[in-house]
């Protein structure tokens, strides 16, 4: 019994640690910047606001330019997706479409300006990723620095379940150890079988 | 024993990779420009808008742009880094300012003092994006065969200036122009 509860520990485990990997590799990615310290992060998100709120002031309803009349549905919708692909480098967690800080504003309109102007979506990937990394990628390229974040999580699940598979089949092949006279005696005694 | 030791060693790598990433920012990303070729502008001067300038015309020396604005709050902390900077002679600052109004800007650099050479105007913010930038300030050294050496983004400080950034320019001025 102990040993099940062990191996699906080490599952759980590995499950853990392969959500771990994700971040890990992103980890790599940054380890040489990481050492410029972590003081200015409030202070750049407050430039940000300070951004947004001069651009909003400034130059009206920045957000939603896609929604131009001049945009063909099927072209709406390629922007849009173009849009969703990409990640928004001041909130890093919202796509370019959905963000409201100025930079995905400003974004958004060079995807539509480029659409409008023929570029393939080819085009405009590489005009991201050429200024801002593979970071600006909802869906990042597999290649050696992200290796790991693509199979890690399948190499750890695969180590699970095979030391998982280990534990139980070593535990079938157990006999449990004979017994004494005295305790065949005893187990006689008590099935009424003397 | 040996079943306690298992988990044990993936708990203690776990735990590990968790303590490292808690003093990881992961709002600092890599610059794709490092070792890249400075991306090209022509941009109007600040204190002078007939004239322009641009990368070409700083070949040859190596250079420092601060990407900065008047409307950029922790710009201001690092002001005066930079004006100290500035003031040792050492390496030429060229400043970018970013999506601002120039009268507002000069108002600015009047008030706090100039630590550029010259400031390039990018009020649309194309060079800006060109450039990566995405949370102002953002600093860049530049080598005298005008590639990108270096990049920061967020506030200089005196450490950073100190150890970093001063560090590389001496070297980098150390090297010849030519390949």
């Amino acid at each position: 019994m102990n040993r099940i509860v062990v191996g699906l520990c080490c599952v759980f485990v590995m499950g853990v640690a392969s959500a771990a990997a994700n971040s890990g590799v992103v980890m790599i990615a940054e380890a040489d910047v990481s050492a410029q310290g972590t003081a200015t992060i409030l202070a750049d998100v407050d430039a940000q606001v300070q951004s947004n709120a001069r651009t909003q002031a400034a130059a009206g309803a920045t957000a939603g330019i896609t929604a131009d009349a001049s945009a063909t549905p099927a072209l709406a919708a390629r922007i849009r997706g173009l849009e969703s692909s990409f990640r928004c480098l001041v909130c890093q967690n919202e796509t370019i479409a959905d963000s409201t800080a100025d930079l995905a504003a400003d974004l958004r309109m060079i995807i539509h300006e480029q659409v409008q102007q023929g570029a393939t979506d080819v085009q405009i990937r590489d005009y991201m990723v050429t200024r801002y990394g593979d970071f600006v990628l909802y869906d990042p390229p597999f290649k050696t620095l992200t290796w790991a974040l693509w199979l890690g999580p399948f190499v750890l699940l695969a180590l699970g379940l095979g030391m998982f598979a280990g534990i139980v089949l070593q535990r079938r092949k157990m006999r449990p150890p004979p017994l004494t006279d005295l305790q065949q005696q005893r187990a006689r005694r008590l099935l009424g079988n003397p | 024993m040996k079943r306690f030791l298992l988990p044990l060693i993936f708990f203690a790598g776990l735990s590990a990779v968790l303590a490292a990433s808690l003093s990881n920012d992961p709002r600092r990303l890599p610059s794709t420009f490092i070792g890249k070729q400075a991306p090209t502008f022509d941009l109007p001067r600040l204190d002078a808008t007939d004239r322009r300038l641009s990368p070409e015309a700083l070949r040859g020396q190596v250079w420092v742009m601060n990407v900065w604005a008047s409307w950029c709050e922790s710009c201001r902390d690092e002001h005066s880094a930079l004006v100290a900077l500035a003031a040792k002679n050492i390496v030429p600052i060229y400043g970018l300012d970013y999506k601002d109004e120039p009268d507002a800007a000069r108002q600015w650099l009047k008030q706090a003092g100039n630590p550029y050479i010259a400031s390039m105007m990018d009020p649309s913010g194309q060079t800006g994006i060109d450039y990566g930038v995405y949370g102002v300030p953002e600093t860049f050294v530049v080598d005298r065969r005008g590639v990108i050496r270096f990049k920061r983004s967020g506030p200089l400080t005196q450490a950073a200036l100190d150890t970093q950034i001063l560090p590389l320019v001496r070297s980098l001025q150390g090297e010849g122009s030519d390949e």
